[in-house]
């Protein structure tokens, strides 16, 4: 509630006295959430359990690459020598005009999200 | 188990649900007056605290903080409120023109007809009047401050503020009576 302290002096006073309206309460709730949502936001971007299923996701990819290494190393060089006329494990590659197009586009994609303001997502109620 | 939590960590939290105990229902209404959207007022507020929470662990100077944490809410309601283009509201801004008009002998009867006016009336009167007026007025109004905590959050001198809430007064009194007019 409003403290009683007013001093009312003419029609103008009272009328702005009487447009007071009260915090809605989900509002104060939400307020008052803030510090947790803020600290869950920048401290615990990968919990517990995302990280542990992360770990997983990352190992499982890690052991298909190594089972099928072999038949997918074939392909990838069949695929360059015939797009590009050598391996794709060849330092050739690095001189080639579309993989500097694809770095300098990732650079530049970098540098502008890290230059993005990120929204802190607690914008609505 | 080991509390993992620094104790400034706690120390700030607390003193942020110190502070929007005091302050939330104010800076609501303070937004609530400068916007007249409820919606958009809970914005404000909401990105207000955010800011106060993310300033809070570099703030010193607590004999200070009500007008730091004011100054905050008046940004961060000149910035929403121009993103959301509010000033297309029914009353377009107006000059100042408590000067131009001499008081009215009348004025008596004018308060009696104003009186009858809705929250919505009054508050779209408050922010069609000149920034500086709405703000002093707003603030005066929210009864936090005297004059000169309003003029140290506006960081304008003294006199200007008493200045500004007196012309905010008479401008709100023709603003009103125009807005009864129309509704009539």
């Amino acid at each position: 509630m409003r403290p009683d302290n007013s001093n009312k002096l003419d029609v103008v006073d009272a009328l702005l006295e009487n447009t007071w309206e009260n915090l809605p309460a989900h509002l104060e709730r939400h307020l008052l959430a803030i510090p947790s949502q803020i600290d869950f936001a920048q401290n615990h971007r990968f919990d517990r359990l995302s990280l542990f299923l992360n770990t997983i996701l990352i190992l499982w990819a890690a052991g298909m690459l190594m089972y099928f290494w072999t038949p997918l190393e074939g392909m990838l060089a069949n695929l360059a020598q015939g797009l590009m006329g050598f391996s794709a494990f060849s330092p050739q590659l690095l001189a080639h005009p579309i993989v500097a197009l694809i770095a300098m586009a990732c650079l530049l994609f970098g540098w502008v999200w890290m230059d993005t303001e990120k929204p802190p997502g607690l914008k609505k109620v | 188990m080991i509390n993992m939590i620094p104790k400034v960590q706690t120390d700030t939290d607390h003193l942020f649900r110190e502070i929007v105990k005091k302050h939330s229902s104010r800076i609501y209404n303070l937004a609530l007056m400068k916007c007249n959207q409820v919606t958009l007022a809970e914005d404000i507020s909401q990105e207000t605290f955010i800011r106060v929470y993310k300033g809070l662990h570099n703030f010193r100077d607590d004999s200070h903080i009500g007008t730091w944490i004011y100054r905050i809410a008046l940004n961060v309601c000149y910035t929403m409120i121009k993103k959301e283009s509010l000033l297309s509201s029914r009353l377009v801004p107006m000059e100042d023109r408590a000067d131009l008009e001499p008081e009215d002998p009348n004025s008596d009867v004018q308060d009696i007809f104003i009186k009858d006016l809705e929250k919505d009336q009054i508050r779209e009167a408050v922010s069609a009047l000149p920034a500086l007026q709405s703000d002093a007025i707003t603030l005066y109004y929210l009864k936090e401050f005297q004059y000169t905590e309003v003029a140290e959050i506006m960081d304008i001198p003294l006199n200007t503020v008493k200045s500004h809430i007196r012309r905010a007064k008479a401008n709100l009194k023709l603003l009103l009576m125009e807005v009864y007019n129309e509704t009539g």
